[in-house]
């Protein structure tokens, strides 16, 4: 896991038109367990997990064949089922991603996506 | 007689003679659900200008008497309907038969197989066979709907898709018609049916005229709700407010259906962005990704018009129907922010224009 002194490093691997939001920036400096809610329906803890991973398409959909070739995403959280991602483009629930994290490859399929800025997708799924 | 009533007991029994009575009220209860339980005796009305006497002869037919729920058979399997007998009732002035509640499958499935037999009967007035394919569509859209089949859902939906384009070009129906033959109440599949019309309507007035352009808007505004099946009915119709996580579950229906659609092949773009962005607004301030401006698709707009007019017009548990001026007003009121400036104003012309 990388510490708070890798933030230059994390912000200069961002891709340059990825608009974090201030909210969002405050990440970066976290660490650790998320704080839950008391009626929290989700089976494991999540984890702040800013770091900058590639990433590619794995599988798009039938109805929107596109090739967004391989690009830099910024991770945001990270549980043991499920990880949410930053970036520019937005994913449609469906799509499966690969990523290839510092703790090893692995497949995203989207569940659910969100604008957070001008040009800040936040995306988030599960582990397939 | 064995039935014995315990107010009738004086209090000042003693306990041993309370016991016996009880006794005699069980075996009293007892003897009564002996009775084999009584037939089902549930009628549903159905229109006689659905009755083909070639097609029909599967379903036994019931005539209702007076004001009270007194149904006797009319026709059955073994003496079936005839041209005759359906002149007969015109001339009565009876327009509905009765079916058992047991037997609505079979009518459904009956109606679906000759429903382009009804809808391209020029004997029949438009209206007429508009209503009768409103009521086929919603009745086809809550069968699938409830049975959570997906694939049968598109399919039938392309159906109903095809006969509504096919009807809405062949006549002369006008919104006029439209608005005032449609249910105003607040089922998921009575709102998919109306939005489907309503949406060919604007999409027709926006100057698409291809069928199959026509036929795909109609079939993906019959779809537009369908993430709307897994959430539980009680919560759809809650008429006071909703918590913060009620209101994420029902908020969550685009992303729903999207999923549960989005691998299907026969289904195009334009669809599937009705079902998922049919809630986005313009300003950016809709769900659930909150895109705005042309980042919504224009069947994503055009869907949303039509939802939100629909919604307004129709009495729900938690709020009754607006009158359609003030759901014009308030339509163009949301022009040009959260909605498209040129479809609102498209669809209060279309709607001021004849309704």
């Amino acid at each position: 896991m990388l510490d708070v002194n890798h933030v230059p490093e994390l912000l200069a691997a961002i891709p340059r038109q990825l608009e974090l939001p201030p909210p969002l920036r405050d990440f970066l400096q976290k660490r650790g367990p998320m704080t839950t809610v008391a009626n929290e329906l989700r089976r494991f803890p999540r984890f702040y997990y800013p770091v900058s991973a590639r990433m590619s398409s794995e599988q798009t959909l039938p109805a929107l064949p596109r090739d967004i070739g391989h690009s830099v995403v910024l991770t945001k959280d990270l549980s043991r089922t499920g990880i949410a991602i930053l970036h520019t483009e937005q994913f449609y629930p469906g799509e499966v991603l690969k990523l290839w994290l510092p703790c090893g490859e692995k497949q995203l399929l989207v569940v659910r996506c969100k604008q957070t800025a001008e040009a800040c997708f936040e995306a988030a799924g599960f582990f397939v | 007689m064995w039935e014995i009533s315990l107010d009738a007991l004086d209090a000042s029994k003693s306990s041993h003679v309370l016991r016996i009575e009880r006794r005699v009220v069980t075996s009293a209860v007892c003897l009564k659900s002996a009775k084999p339980p009584k037939p089902e005796r549930r009628y549903v009305s159905i229109p006689i200008a659905t009755l083909d006497p070639t097609y029909c002869h599967e379903l036994d037919l019931y005539q209702q008497f007076g004001e009270q729920e007194d149904h006797r058979l009319f026709r059955g399997r073994d003496f079936p309907l005839s041209d005759d007998d359906l002149e007969k009732l015109r001339a009565r002035g009876v327009t509905r038969l009765f079916i058992r509640a047991g037997e609505q499958r079979a009518y459904q499935s009956y109606l679906r197989e000759n429903l382009s037999n009804f809808v391209e009967d020029e004997s029949l007035p438009a209206t007429q066979r508009f209503q009768i394919l409103n009521q086929v569509t919603q009745d086809c859209l809550q069968e699938t709907f409830e049975r959570g089949d997906v694939s049968e859902t598109v399919e039938a939906s392309r159906d109903m898709g095809r006969h509504t384009v096919n009807l809405m070009n062949r006549t002369d129906l006008v919104a006029q018609d439209v608005f005032s033959m449609i249910k105003h109440d607040f089922h998921t599949f009575t709102h998919s049916a109306n939005v489907c019309s309503y949406s060919v309507l604007l999409a027709k007035g926006l100057g698409i005229v291809a069928p199959a352009q026509l036929e795909e808007i109609a079939t993906g505004a019959l779809l537009h709700d369908v993430g709307k099946t897994g959430i539980p009915y009680e919560l759809l119709t809650k008429p006071g407010g909703l918590s913060d996580d009620e209101r994420e579950l029902i908020r969550s229906h685009p992303t729903v259906g999207f999923a549960r659609l989005c691998r299907r092949e026969k289904l195009t773009w334009g669809q599937l962005m009705m079902v998922y962005q049919h809630h986005e607004r313009m300003d950016g301030k809709g769900y659930p990704v909150g895109v705005k401006g042309d980042e919504i698709h224009p069947w994503g707009q055009l869907c949303a018009i039509v939802d939100v007019f629909d919604a307004l017009t129709s009495d729900r548990p938690y709020h009754r129907g607006q009158h359609i001026t003030e759901v014009l007003s308030y339509l163009e009121r949301e022009s040009g922010r959260g909605l498209d400036s040129e479809m609102v104003k498209c669809w209060t012309s279309i709607m001021s224009r004849n309704c």
